[in-house]
């Protein structure tokens, strides 16, 4: 494959408060770029010509970190299943292409500059709840508590969250309950996490709701462009989570160890 | 617990379904308008269920459903626009997003304002010799009528396509692509059977 020239249309914007704007950018790529790398060339060439360069978030740039992020050409984290925007790359784009950049939206999510969002949302929302306060003394006997193999999967299905955000992004209400369900679902479906099972369900949903994200319709769209593939199913799990919490108060919920 | 984002949508769901369940009943009581007895039994069936002491609890119920599922609706809607101040200049749409799922505020509206009508005309409306077959009939008969109904119906379908699957995964019961089968194959159901009555009684005329 040869290279590829492409147009990009970036979403810049100087500050918090400020007005944005698109400005466009002529690049050149060659196919095995990583789409972030295609922005560094960008930066370098800007920086070349005395400009700021284009801000955006990255760390790991191999999809585990959930520090990239961008809304490319309309879909979060751009095309391809189960995949983050640092594992894009530029064999996915044809020549003379126009690529259109802008950052993810939620009020949650204010812009810091450019591309980049404040997802620190997200911290309050695991926070208040999304870990296990119980001391449970040192490392167990092996197989001394018991968890079944599917129930182990689930958890480590919903463990997979990178906490990236592309979810709300995507989301037309801008809706984080696939993030929630899954930072609540590998703890509440494990022994481990049944003590504080109840308290957690309403404190994380407290959260998200206090933190402004909005409410679920249902469309699955996070599901689509979640990178680590959670499935809508872990929101349905969130529902009956919350229901169950509010049906018994906390005081009278028994303490179960595993289920 | 219904100040909640998630409670507001299990009131959603559960208020929804009632209305659903109210929409089966009154589609099968309606198949009646078909029997070929110059409306004997729909008009007796008619005259059941006004005489009928249940009449007027039931209403209730269904008129506090209606209340609480718009105003569920208003309120969410609201917290959503609140949410997203800001779209994407450029947008492509992903998953389960339909243009059914994506215009549920709108076609939940246009019904709203249909039932107005509905009810005044059908429920409030003056029955002669004929009983409520005839002016079900002589209503439908007029071109103008039978139309709005259909397309009115159709926008019902609409609004049903995304509803109970929707309300049962709010419910916390997933079961996927079965769901969503089964919800379109209701909608596509009800809302035939709705917009069959105008159409039949348009063309028997
Ligand atoms: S659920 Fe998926 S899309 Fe949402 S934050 Fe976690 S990894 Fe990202
Ligand atoms: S940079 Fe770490 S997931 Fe993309």
């Amino acid at each position: 494959m040869s290279d590829v020239d492409i147009t990009l249309k970036v979403w810049r914007q100087d500050g918090p408060d400020q007005k944005g704007r698109f400005e466009t950018y002529q690049t050149q790529a060659t196919p095995d770029m990583s789409f972030l790398e295609m922005l560094d060339v960008v930066n370098d060439s800007l920086e070349e010509g005395q400009k700021l360069p284009i801000s955006f978030d990255s760390d790991c740039r191999e999809g585990i970190c959930g520090m990239c992020s961008l809304v490319i050409n309309g879909v979060a984290h751009g095309p391809g299943e189960g995949t983050t925007t640092c594992q894009l790359y530029m064999r996915s784009f044809a020549d003379g292409d126009t690529i259109t950049i802008e950052p993810f939206r939620a009020r949650s999510f204010p812009v810091i500059r450019d591309l980049v969002v404040d997802r620190s949302a997200f911290d309050d929302i695991v926070q208040a709840g999304g870990y296990n306060s119980v001391n449970t003394g040192s490392a167990p006997d092996a197989n001394s508590v018991l968890v079944s193999k599917d129930r182990a999967e689930e958890a480590m299905d919903a463990a997979a969250c990178i906490g990236c955000g592309a979810c709300v992004a995507t989301c037309k209400n801008a809706s984080a309950m696939l993030f929630v369900s899954a930072k609540l679902k590998h703890l509440n479906v494990l022994p481990q996490g049944q003590p504080e099972r109840r308290e957690r369900s309403r404190a994380m949903l407290k959260a998200m709701d206090d933190a402004g994200f909005g409410h679920c319709t249902n469309e699955y769209e996070c599901e689509a462009v979640c990178p680590k593939e959670i499935s809508v199913g872990t929101i349905a799990f969130l529902n009956r989570e919350v229901y169950r919490s509010s049906l018994v108060t906390s005081s009278l919920a028994p303490t179960v160890t595993g289920e | 617990m219904f100040s909640t984002s998630i409670g507001k949508k299990l009131g959603m769901a559960l208020t929804g379904l009632v209305l659903y369940s109210f929409l089966i009943g009154h589609l099968a009581g309606n198949l009646q308008l078909f029997f070929d007895d110059g409306g004997t039994a729909f008009n007796t069936y008619a005259e059941f269920m006004i005489s009928n002491p249940l009449l007027v609890p039931t209403e209730f119920v269904l008129l506090g459903a209606l209340v609480l599922h718009v105003w569920f609706a208003a309120s969410l809607t609201r917290l959503s626009r609140q949410a997203k101040p800001q779209g994407y200049a450029v947008r492509q749409a992903v998953g389960g997003r339909s243009l059914a799922s994506r215009t549920m505020i709108w076609s939940g509206s246009t019904i709203l304002i249909f039932l107005v009508i509905h009810i005044r005309t059908f429920k409030f409306g003056q029955t002669g010799e004929g009983g409520l077959f005839a002016l079900v009939a002589d209503t439908f008969h007029q071109p103008g009528w039978a139309a709005g109904y259909v397309v009115v119906m159709t926008v019902l379908g609409f609004h049903l396509w995304h509803a109970m699957h929707s309300a049962f995964q709010t419910l916390g019961w997933h079961a996927r692509a079965g769901w969503r089968r089964a919800s379109i194959l209701m909608s596509i159901l009800i809302a035939g059977g709705f917009a069959a009555i105008p159409i039949y009684f348009f063309l028997a005329q």
